[in-house]
């Protein structure tokens, strides 16, 4: 009987000792999510409200203008309402041009623009990244109310 | 005409597979109690089942490889009235990649699953009637749950993703395939990968054969046994888990190799959405792997080998899900509509839901009993179990949280690389110190640390870092994980050799752990040790990069099969000496209008210089992007090397079950 409860209470133990460690395991795991997440953002959501200096975020839309020189590259994306500017240094991926989709990662810098360190490839015509596309949707809702729409001169600031 | 055929195929092996799926899973003559059966009739009912059960599995095999050889055809001859052509391959491409292009797409590929599928299951019921490993009704009913699956996944391509689907005008030319997936290695990335998730799609398919019928099975024989020993069930998984585990392994290595010299910027593991839900299937198999070793020596886990099934299958399925549903954002995604998405999901719950209820249902049979304690080697190996477990947990938060948020919010995002090597990292450690150790406790007796061997270890260790650290010029990061590597290493070579017997899958061991120290020198070597620069170069300049010069001879123009290029000739130079030639290109194929890059690698020791030509400048001169990746080939040479260990401890004839042997 004495030997059936210890071995009851060190099983108790082992659980209880798990379920902490499990507990501690959790909160490091949510807490190394919640630093690592990077949020897309639309031209419009910028315009809309800036993501602070040094702040991980991805930005996508149309790409609508682009020049280079050498390795520094700068181009806007697009949703067809607001437009951001990206600098970025490095080599673009082959599918990137102007009038097709793309999705950038990086950081605002203290002078408002955008330094991209990763440009997404897409990987055929046909593809858009979902969120450049859903992006461009809904400016596209957007522009209808306006009585415009993506095919017009961008009435853009 | 041969399409339409192969559409008539595919709807009679959904038949075949249905037809399976009943007479398997039907209620068996042998669960009655005895005296209500009579002997002779039974015995020649029973093999009538077996054997038409038999000619039907065979039925499935055969005119899915038909379905599959006539679509092959199509892709072959270049026939763009067939839509999946049309859409996905060129007159131009060269016949390998016009073959392997059928799995390139949604509907080809799901064929590729539902033909490896209907194979396994052939070939499991060959395995089991001729070796007599688990008893007849068993195999029935693993054969009844394959036809099941099988009409489930034959019932979403025939509805869902034809792959036989005519156009009414032909195009004159096909709209060809994305030049990024020519090659070679991404050929045999799928493959491999479903030879290992359909494998754990027939594990899924055993477990649930054992927790079929427990509970009858139980009142009508003795109290204490099992209709199917929980050993033998181990011994029977084990046969035909390993293979899979192995595919899967090889499959998730080609990845990683393609996308490390495809995609251009010399990264290996992305920690992309599709790559995570390739990994999780793959950990839980290991988890399998090693809980059913405890299973079969002793008797104990049970619960622990069922569930796993479950999750390895249903993790594969998730996996194949998350690619198809159009939800992520990947290099890898086929950007398809949701209803596929919405019916694989159905089959997931569907099957999860069945297996779990399954499993309670025998919990309610057979009360845990005073489970005998667990040994050392037991506790070692469960210990394993939650070190993989949980890093699978984290990985699994990582790649559904995005998507949760998505659906909830109004939000997109994504989840860095930081967390998952920040929250992996310490599991990986802790599993990898305890490795060594834990394969040199027994199954019985007390938990004690093995003496001599520790000391080994330490030394190992303790030199491996030291060299590290001189060879690396004083790379604080990568000298600890070189000891840890060094550590994991000299574990396995102990391993072997403080044993004796040696059979083969005690060398199959001990390649496998030692495999997975190799890996972690490569990975860290490629990620601390890494240089990168960046040039702008005209023809005839030279650069340096850690210890090696490029010369940028010249720069050619040339036409490919289906493509135009620009191939940059860049040599190779140390201490003055040529050692190689490079050739990076940018091409542009022609018929899909796009441009890729094809870097160019050589091998440096274990590691690559790595070269990318980017754009010509307008003043003639190049955009060259170099890298010196250290180690890089110990990333691939380590799955290799796991997968060969794995295969090394394969027999088809599980042993005969004698005692709890010890290793094995």
């Amino acid at each position: 009987m004495r030997v059936q409860a210890r071995a009851q209470w060190r099983r108790a133990g082992l659980l209880l000792l798990g379920l902490m460690v499990l507990a501690a395991v959790m909160l490091f795991a949510l807490q190394e999510l919640r630093g690592a997440l990077v949020f897309f953002r639309a031209p419009s959501d910028i315009a809309a409200a800036r993501p602070p200096p040094g702040q991980r975020v991805r930005l996508g839309g149309m790409v609508r203008s682009w020049e280079r020189e050498g390795v520094q590259h700068v181009f806007e994306l697009t949703d067809f309402v607001h437009h951001v500017t990206v600098t970025y240094r490095g080599l673009v991926p082959d599918l990137f041009r102007i009038g097709q989709g793309a999705v950038v990662e990086g950081a605002f810098a203290a002078d408002g623009r955008f330094v991209a360190d990763l440009v997404m490839a897409r990987h055929d015509e046909t593809y858009m990244p979902p969120e450049a596309a859903a992006a461009l949707a809904r400016s596209a809702r957007l522009l209808e109310e306006r009585g415009a729409s993506h095919l017009d001169a961008p009435p853009e600031r | 005409m041969g399409a339409e055929l192969g559409h008539l195929a595919l709807w009679l092996a959904a038949a075949a597979a249905a037809a399976q799926a009943w007479l398997g899973l039907a209620p068996q003559a042998g669960s009655k109690p005895p005296q209500a059966q009579s002997q002779p009739p039974q015995a020649q009912s029973k093999a009538r089942v077996a054997q038409t059960l038999t000619r039907l599995s065979a039925a499935q095999s055969l005119l899915l490889l038909a379905a599959f050889l006539l679509l092959m055809l199509g892709f072959v001859r270049s026939d763009f009235s067939l839509a999946l052509v049309a859409a996905h391959s060129h007159a131009a491409k060269p016949l390998l990649y016009r073959i392997t292009g059928l799995w390139g797409n949604h509907e080809g590929s799901m064929l590729l699953w539902c033909l490896v599928l209907a194979l396994y299951g052939s070939a499991f019921l060959l395995w089991a009637r001729r070796t007599r490993a688990v008893p007849a009704p068993h195999w029935r009913r693993v054969l009844g749950y394959q036809g099941a699956l099988q009409s489930a996944f034959l019932l979403y391509v025939g509805l869902t993703s034809n792959p036989f689907r005519r156009l009414s005008e032909p195009p004159f030319e096909g709209a060809g395939l994305n030049p990024v997936l020519q090659d070679p290695a991404l050929a045999a990335h799928p493959p491999f990968l479903y030879l290992g998730f359909v494998g754990l799609a027939l594990a899924f398919c055993q477990a649930l054969a054992f927790l079929h019928d427990v509970r009858a099975q139980r009142r009508a024989s003795a109290a204490n046994s099992w209709p199917l020993a929980p050993r033998a069930f181990g011994a029977a998984l084990h046969v035909w888990l390993l293979p899979a585990w192995v595919c899967l392994t090889i499959g998730i290595a080609l990845g990683s190799f393609w996308a490390y010299y495809e995609l251009g910027w010399g990264g290996f593991w992305f920690w992309d959405p599709v790559e995570n839900a390739s990994l999780m299937p793959w950990l839980a198999a290991t988890a399998l792997l090693h809980s059913n070793l405890v299973l079969r020596a002793r008797a104990a886990l049970l619960s622990w080998v069922l569930l796993l099934a479950m999750a390895g299958f249903g993790l594969s399925l998730f996996g194949t899900f998350l690619v198809r549903a159009g939800l992520i954002s990947s290099v890898h995604a086929f950007a398809s509509d949701p209803t596929r998405g919405v019916f694989l999901l159905a089959i997931l719950g569907g099957a999860m839901g069945w297996g779990l209820w399954r499993y309670a249902r025998l919990r309610a049979a057979f009360a845990p009993s005073a489970a005998p304690p667990l040994g050392p080697r037991a506790g070692a190996l469960m210990a394993n179990n939650v070190f993989l477990l949980t890093a699978l947990a984290t990985i699994l938060l990582g790649t559904l949280f995005p998507l949760l948020v998505e659906m909830l919010g109004r939000e997109r995002l994504s989840v860095g690389a930081p967390y998952f090597t920040a929250v992996l990292t310490p599991f990986l450690l802790a599993m990898a110190l305890l490795l060594p150790l834990g394969v040199r406790l027994d199954w019985r007796g007390r938990w004690r640390a093995p003496r001599r061997p520790l000391a080994w270890l330490l030394v190992a260790a303790l030199g491996g870092g030291l060299a590290a650290w001189g060879l690396a010029a004083g790379a604080a990061a990568f000298s600890a994980l070189a000891a840890v590597a060094a550590w994991l290493m000299a574990g396995a070579a102990l391993d072997v050799g403080l044993q004796r017997p040696r059979p083969l899958r005690l060398w199959g061991r001990g390649l496998a752990h030692g495999a997975l120290g190799v890996l972690l020198l490569g990975v860290g070597g490629a990620s601390w040790l890494k240089q990168e620069s960046l040039w702008r170069m005209a023809p005839g300049e030279a650069r340096t990069i850690g210890g090696y010069e490029l010369e940028l001879r010249r720069v050619r123009l040339y036409d490919g099969p289906n493509f135009q290029s620009a191939q940059g000739e860049l040599q190779l130079l140390r201490a003055g000496r040529a050692r190689a030639l490079l050739l990076p290109e940018r091409r542009f194929y022609t018929a899909e209008q796009t441009r890729t890059t094809e870097a160019a690698f050589h091998h440096i020791w274990l590691g690559n210089i790595y070269v990318q030509l980017g754009e010509r400048q307008p003043d003639g001169a190049y955009i060259v992007r170099a890298w010196l990746h250290p180690l890089v080939w110990l990333i691939w040479l380590g799955g290799g090397l796991m997968a060969l260990g794995g295969a090394l401890a394969w027999r088809w004839h599980p042993p005969p079950q004698a005692g709890e042997a010890r290793g094995g």
